[in-house]
């Protein structure tokens, strides 16, 4: 270890060196961005997760406390057997957490995260801050997917795989469409995003129309606005892995997202295939956009929010921002579909209602302070 | 050539990267054409072992598009670069660019990042090593910014900016560096403390160049680009003449040596009205 490596370790990034002082080998000692403060906030982050599934699980209108869920998760994963688990529930109550209450917020969790992981990935790619599967259209180009396979009645098994067809679709419209002598403009490419997005909600909203035989408003509803609502434990396992595999592809390319902060020609020149990158890397995205909305339909603004939001403690680099964006998008939407199923109780709020309340602010905010018009 | 040797004697002995031997960039018959329009058209260029030599030429001569061939971006439809004893054209993009660094003019980004996450970016082509953060530091120091690694990029200048880009491409560890017009824009003052960085660095270098005085006063050869043909390449003494002026950019000029360096000065005057 050089002396440099000791150099000291400052809480914020402005402070300097004294002036004058000079290391062993001549230089002014340079005061960097602590490193450690990325795990700091990956093991809070991930911490507040596991906070907000217990305390999530435990609202709602039977009365359930914070140690029952965990004494329902103990019971199935088999520690009581073990000999050192809490005592199980009543089957009442345990059905309700472990059946009922836990799937759904796992299933917000596991699409949130895949959300925005999403979203970091496309603002990344098309080096466009307000880029996000919901508004370039991914999410409604899944939803077609997801409402035409469950309309031809094919299994269930096909529904994830046209969801991913129907994202993949719609990311090569919208990019087409935006696409001008090789150059995305970040207004053109939103433009584009909502032609399409438009266009894919129209079509799901007519299926379900044309085929639904009693009150289809309900099921338009949640496909074009979201809902968790009847998520099963098949619904988690599809999100999860989806993530997990997905975002470990995409957390193994961390530097290569890096190298296109400054743009497709540095890219190039620190020896990138720019092209071959964006639409490998983005057609993993429309496999996780696939896998989210054909659980939970299109959900807006946790992908255009979360990255932002995490970039701003964190810094750019998608070593942090991939993993911070997982965790925070995943507590974020846990909260978010708590509110929907809360608020209105019994009555039930699309969930991207609460994200379009919150989102949209934040969506203006971004418009107004980065100048993305150019 | 006693010219030569004088600028040579001129450089603060700054280190050479990594003590590595510099080499010879030799870019032959280079074409590229865009719908049948020809961008460039068979253009030789050859830059000796450390040194740097500007290309010059009025907009649309083809100054950017012989960079990006030369750089591997775009590739030409005809010729070869070599540098040293490897074919540029034919390598992996990785290996290409682990020899090759481009600074460009006014490259920015949206995304919130330190100067130090900006210079880092040089080790994109290079297997992650414990040693990157003290390239990078150390590429920093070269360009005079080593105190400014924990800032946000937002915040630097023009000037800061292109050197923070440099110390990049110097993190690259680059065998040939390639600069697009990369004092466009800046203050006279940056224009000169960039130029004066690359020119003690002693890396193969070609830059393409807007300032026919800043060519003049830092580069050791040039090379003039007229609607993608070369029209005159040499010494700098040797082709900043009031002939090769006149005919490639339509002005007079005189030349005189600079009152300090010696290096030539260019005036200019318009050509006088035909009748």
């Amino acid at each position: 270890m050089s002396e440099r490596t000791t150099v000291q370790q400052a809480g914020a990034d402005t402070t300097r060196a004294p002036a004058g002082a000079t290391s062993a080998d001549g230089r002014p000692p340079v005061t960097r961005r602590p490193r450690a403060r990325g795990s700091v906030w990956v093991v809070t982050m991930a911490a507040l997760l596991l906070a907000s599934v217990t305390v999530t699980v435990t609202f709602g209108s039977a009365d359930i406390g914070a140690w029952d869920v965990w004494r329902s998760i103990g019971t199935h994963l088999g520690l009581d057997r073990l000999g050192f688990g809490p005592s199980p529930l009543s089957t009442l109550r345990d059905g309700i957490v472990w059946e009922l209450r836990l799937p759904r917020v796992l299933a917000a969790a596991a699409v949130g995260a895949a959300l925005a992981v999403c979203g970091a990935v496309m603002q990344t790619l098309t080096r466009n801050p307000l880029a996000d599967p919901y508004l370039l259209g991914l999410s409604s180009g899944a939803s077609v997917g997801a409402v035409l396979v469950l309309v031809l009645g094919v299994g269930q098994l096909a529904l994830p795989v046209a969801a991913f067809s129907g994202a993949l679709l719609a990311l090569m419209v919208t990019l087409a469409l935006a696409n001008r002598r090789g150059e995305l403009a970040p207004t053109r490419t939103v433009l584009a995003g909502l032609a399409v997005s438009y266009l894919c909600s129209a079509a799901t909203s007519f299926v379900i129309f044309w085929s639904a035989t009693g009150d289809s408003y309900r099921e338009i509803l949640s496909w074009l606005l979201g809902s968790l609502g009847g998520a099963q434990w098949g619904d988690v396992a599809i999100v999860t892995v989806a993530v997990v595999v997905v975002g470990s592809v995409l957390l193994s390319r961390a530097r290569t997202l890096d190298a296109f902060a400054f743009g497709d020609g540095t890219a190039a020149t620190l020896g990138i295939d720019v092209n071959r990158t964006r639409w490998a890397l983005l057609t993993l995205v429309a496999l996780l956009t696939g896998a989210a909305v054909a659980v939970s339909g299109a959900i807006g603004f946790v992908g255009l929010m979360v990255p932002h939001a995490v970039r701003l403690v964190a810094g750019s680099g998608h070593r942090r921002v991939l993993p911070l964006a997982t965790l925070v998008g995943a507590t974020f939407m846990i909260w978010a579909d708590t509110l929907a199923r809360t608020l209105f109780d019994p009555r039930e709020l699309p969930v991207g209602v609460v994200t379009a309340f919150l989102g949209a602010p934040a969506f203006a905010f971004l418009l107004r302070r980065r100048k993305v018009g150019r | 050539m006693t010219a030569e040797h004088t600028i040579v004697a001129e450089r603060d002995d700054v280190r050479a990267p990594d003590g590595a031997t510099a080499e010879e960039l030799r870019a032959a018959g280079i074409s590229w054409a865009v719908d049948s329009t020809v961008i460039v058209d068979g253009v030789d260029v050859r830059v000796p072992p450390g040194t740097v030599t500007g290309l010059l030429g009025p907009n649309g001569s083809g100054k950017s598009s012989l960079l990006r061939a030369v750089a591997g971006t775009t590739r030409p439809d005809g010729g070869a670069v070599t540098l040293g004893q490897d074919d540029l054209l034919s390598m992996r993009r990785k290996d290409r660019a682990r020899r090759v660094a481009v600074v460009e003019q006014e490259s920015t980004t949206d995304v919130p990042m330190t100067v130090l996450d900006v210079v880092l970016l040089g080790r994109t082509p290079h297997r992650p090593a414990p040693d990157d953060e003290d390239r990078a530091l150390d590429a920093l120091g070269t360009v005079g910014m080593a105190e400014l690694a924990g800032r946000d990029w937002h915040t630097l200048s023009g000037g800061e900016r292109q050197r923070v880009h440099l110390a990049r491409a110097l993190t690259q560890q680059p065998r040939l560096l390639l600069l697009d017009e990369p004092t466009n824009h800046l203050d006279i003052r940056y224009q000169l403390t960039l130029l004066n960085v690359v020119r003690n660095l002693r890396v193969t270098t070609l830059a393409a160049l807007h300032d026919l005085n800043l060519a003049a006063a830092y580069c050791d050869r040039l090379v003039v680009l007229d609607g993608g043909r070369v029209a005159a390449a040499g010494p700098t003494e040797e082709v900043l003449v009031p002939e090769v002026v006149r005919a490639v950019f339509g002005v007079d000029c005189d030349v005189q040596p600079h009152p300090r360096t010696g290096r030539p000065v260019l005036t200019f005057s318009p050509l006088p009205e035909s009748p």
